[in-house]
């Protein structure tokens, strides 16, 4: 009876399973998790899919101010702005930095540093423009910008911060003091002082706070927070000018987010349980774009820009500039034959180990540790041995020391007193910091450095350039022409006795200049290019590849409008010549429709080619153009005179 | 504040210019578009999306307008459809196929339509470029597909149920 019982539930069950299985299997998934939204949400992804499409072949989203907006919301999505671009045209990024000398005001400048530092760029220097010393020349010693203004010091600080400006600084400690001086009875903030509170203002004053490194529950920030909750209403969303709308809900959320809170949480909703979420997404159009208001979509990207930040929870800045740890130096490594390797390090604290095991840590930037970091980038490998005098440098890429020669290193060509692990870089003297390169020779003592000088690093094809080669002297520390020494250049070349080699070379070429001479270090390397420099010496068996690619079908017509003239009843006008051009991959099947306000002026009378306008068709075939003639018959009992309008489409599709 | 939206007055005045300054003639007209021919397949309820790249051919700033004929055209949606490019910008637009659920496995054809028209007066003429899309309705429908699934273990089920009940009458047999 039990068995029967459990057989009979177990059959229940399944039965039941079986009728849940389709109803399941149909249900579908709930795209949105809990706040923040990542990119694999749907509001978000589509939300940037607009944005997307929305990019023109500049690189440009919407104006120039919008297109900083969409770079932070990218980043913020965590996408590379550099790789936001249609096709091989400029990257969003190149727009901003390609138009970067039109922005003009603080805020201007603001929004600019907030974008740059969101794209990993520098401010300092983005498209010729220096922006974080624009704003900070706006500080007049207590806050940024126009004194009747707070906005601008919201986001002055903000973009202050982003920019790696010490939350010490006086510019920053002034702005804020002056910020929070003018903070209303309500908490809140507005544009200017002694103006009314509003949303989106005091968002953006919280987030100043908090970047500049103010705690959320200090009491300017709950106080603002508060007031903030009391503009919320039923639907959740923030009150501006009588309504809510997506940017100041994108706003009110970001500062929500910046204060660590939850936006969705019981805490932030509305007395019918919506918060401020909910409220944003109502503005969200089917295409993943965002309105300003139900009623107005105005400048939708720059709302869908805001939006993106606000679903992902990632208040402004959406990121900072790393202060730079370390020093940063140009290494160049000369061995026997050749150089190893060159470039640029970094180094701050290093741990070297020698060849037995030997661990050795150093806490500053040493000389040896930037030989670390080099054979960290390079790949190449070196040795160091712990000895009574301290660490020496073994081998270099596998050259070891024999008879004479060694490794040695100069910096900034001056040998110095203290081994390379000793040599503390912008500290240790001679030579004086800063010390802008290190130089590793395999070489015996007492060899001096040569060092290359071009007087034209472009030089055009068949014009002169001059090479001029110098060696450093140790004993007076100047620099004197080396003569007979070898410039490598297109061929080899040698130095008269002022140190110069004149140097032509008749085609586009990019070579490398740089000289040798027995009993001297090797140079360093220059590049020239000569013209267009697209070949390099003994590249000339390569095949370079090129292709541009031409759309299916692309057409053009001329003229494009015809004025057939007077005309009366029963008059024929004048023949008018349109010619198409097919710029195209395929050849072109053309037809044509009209339309007209013209009481069928057009659609009755117009003829091309001697035939009517609907049995006209005609082929233009790749690379050709087609002339077709235009004719207008008035009818004989057409009744309206003046102007008469109409449009005439020529119609192409593949022929075949 | 930064992001405070122009006013009425620059709402009003910002098309008329552009009107203003696109009524200016232009010496040539034209349009570039790829794929020249397009093949969509979904189920019913099923998406498919595909880009068109619009160019601008002329000599200035153009508008330009997207769609679909031969009937259905409910079952795509085009983003954006209409839209306006600088002389030889280019613009991606995005063709969104989705047939409903209720449409049966069958092909059709349609036209995707671009089509660019100066303001000028008198007799305009204009550039359009249409492009054959064959759309392909593949089997069943995704929720057909589901309840069919569910239809089979119901049945499984019967099946296993009535196994158990005949072998419970043979055993007291």
């Amino acid at each position: 009876m039990i068995g029967k019982i459990i057989k009979s539930k177990f059959l229940s069950l399944l039965l039941a399973l079986s009728l849940l299985l389709p109803c399941l299997a149909t249900t579908p998934a709930m795209a949105a998790g809990p706040y923040p939204y990542s990119t694999g949400d749907s509001e978000v992804s589509d939300a940037l899919g607009y944005l997307r499409v929305q990019q023109g072949s500049d690189g440009s989203i919407g104006d120039f101010a919008t297109s900083a907006w969409a770079v932070m919301s990218i980043a913020a999505a965590g996408e590379d702005p550099n790789n936001w671009q249609v096709g091989s045209n400029p990257s969003i990024v190149d727009y901003l930095a390609t138009n970067a000398g039109s922005a003009s005001s603080i805020n201007d400048y603001s929004r600019m540093i907030l974008a740059i530092v969101a794209t990993s760029e520098d401010p300092s220097n983005f498209g010729g423009v220096d922006f974080l010393s624009l704003l900070q020349s706006a500080y007049d010693g207590s806050q940024i910008g126009d004194s009747s203004l707070l906005n601008d010091d919201f986001w002055g600080v903000m973009a202050l911060v982003a920019g790696g400006e010490d939350s010490t600084s006086a510019i920053i400690q002034d702005s804020i003091s002056f910020i929070r001086t003018n903070q209303n009875g309500d908490g809140g903030w507005s544009w200017g002082v002694g103006q009314d509170s509003d949303v989106d203002d005091t968002a953006a004053a919280i987030m100043a706070l908090i970047a500049s490194g103010q705690s959320p529950n200090s009491t300017p920030v709950t106080d603002a927070l508060a007031y903030i909750k009391s503009t919320q209403t039923d639907n959740g969303g923030f009150e501006s000018w009588g309504s809510t709308n997506s940017a100041t809900d994108s706003w009110g959320i970001d500062s929500i987010a910046a204060a660590g809170e939850d936006p969705t949480s019981a805490g932030w909703q509305s007395g019918l349980g919506n918060d401020p979420v909910d409220d944003l997404l109502t503005f969200q159009n089917a295409d993943g774009s965002f309105n300003w208001t139900q009623a107005t979509p105005s400048n939708i990207a720059l709302m869908t820009s805001y939006a993106i930040t606000a679903l992902l929870g990632v208040p402004y800045p959406v990121a900072v500039l790393q202060p730079q740890q370390g020093v940063t130096v140009d290494i160049r490594i000369e061995g026997q034959s050749s150089t190893v390797w060159s470039g640029t390090v970094t180094v701050d604290d290093s741990t070297i180990i020698d060849d037995q095991g030997g661990q050795h840590n150093f806490a500053e930037p040493t000389a040896l540790g930037a030989l670390d970091e080099a054979s960290q980038l390079g790949g190449f490998p070196y040795a160091v041995q712990d000895t009574a005098y301290g660490l020496y440098i073994y081998s270099i890429n596998g050259e070891e020391p024999a008879g004479m020669a060694g490794w040695m290193y100069r910096v900034d060509y001056v040998s110095p007193m203290v081994g390379a692990a000793d040599f503390i870089l912008d500290q240790t003297t001679p030579p004086s910091p800063p010390h802008q390169e290190i130089l590793f020779t395999y070489s015996e003592w007492g060899q001096a450095p040569l060092k290359v000088e071009v007087d034209n690093a472009n030089p055009g094809v068949g014009d002169i350039f001059t090479v001029t080669v110098t060696e450093y002297d140790d004993d007076t520390s100047t620099w004197s022409p080396t003569a007979s020494a070898t410039v490598h250049a297109d061929q080899d070349y040698t130095t008269s006795q002022d140190g110069t080699a004149a140097i032509t070379i008749n085609s586009n070429m990019t070579v490398e200049v740089y000289a040798q001479k027995d009993g001297y270090i090797r140079s360093n390397h220059i590049t020239v290019v000569v013209g267009d420099g697209s070949a390099q010496p003994g590249d000339e068996k390569d095949l370079s590849m090129k292709a541009h690619i031409i759309p299916a079908i692309s057409f053009s017509i001329s003229p494009c409008n015809i004025n057939f003239g007077d005309l009366g009843p029963r008059d024929t006008s004048d023949p008018v010549t349109v010619t198409l051009t097919n710029e195209g991959a395929w050849n072109l099947s053309i037809t044509t429709t009209v339309t007209d306000t013209a009481q069928d002026l057009y659609v009755e009378g117009l003829e091309l080619d001697n035939v009517k306008w609907d049995i006209f068709s005609t082929t233009v075939m790749r690379d050709d153009t087609a002339n077709c003639i235009a004719t207008l018959t008035v009818p004989e009992d057409y009744t309206l005179t003046g102007r008469q309008d109409g449009t005439l489409i020529f119609w192409a599709t593949d022929a075949g | 504040m930064l992001h405070r939206l122009p006013t009425k007055a620059l709402i009003i005045i910002l098309p008329v210019m552009a009107l203003l300054l696109s009524a200016s003639s232009v010496l040539a007209f034209g349009i570039g578009i790829t794929p020249g021919k397009m093949e969509f397949s979904a189920r019913p309820g099923g998406t498919e999306m595909q880009t068109v790249r619009v160019i601008n051919q002329a000599n200035q700033k153009s508008e330009f307008q997207v769609y679909v004929e031969g009937g259905n055209e409910g079952w795509f949606t085009i983003t954006p459809c209409e839209f306006a490019l600088n002389a030889q910008e280019i613009k991606n637009v995005e063709i969104l196929f989705a047939p409903p659920l209720t449409t049966p496995p069958k092909e059709h054809d349609f036209s995707i339509c671009v089509v660019s028209v100066p303001p000028d007066s008198n007799l305009s003429i204009g550039a359009g470029v249409k492009i054959p899309a064959h759309v392909q309705i593949t089997g069943l429908p995704a929720i057909a597909i589901q309840w069919w699934i569910a239809s089979v273990v119901i049945l499984a089920i019967v099946v296993v149920g009535l196994l158990a009940l005949w072998r419970r009458k043979a055993r007291h047999a």
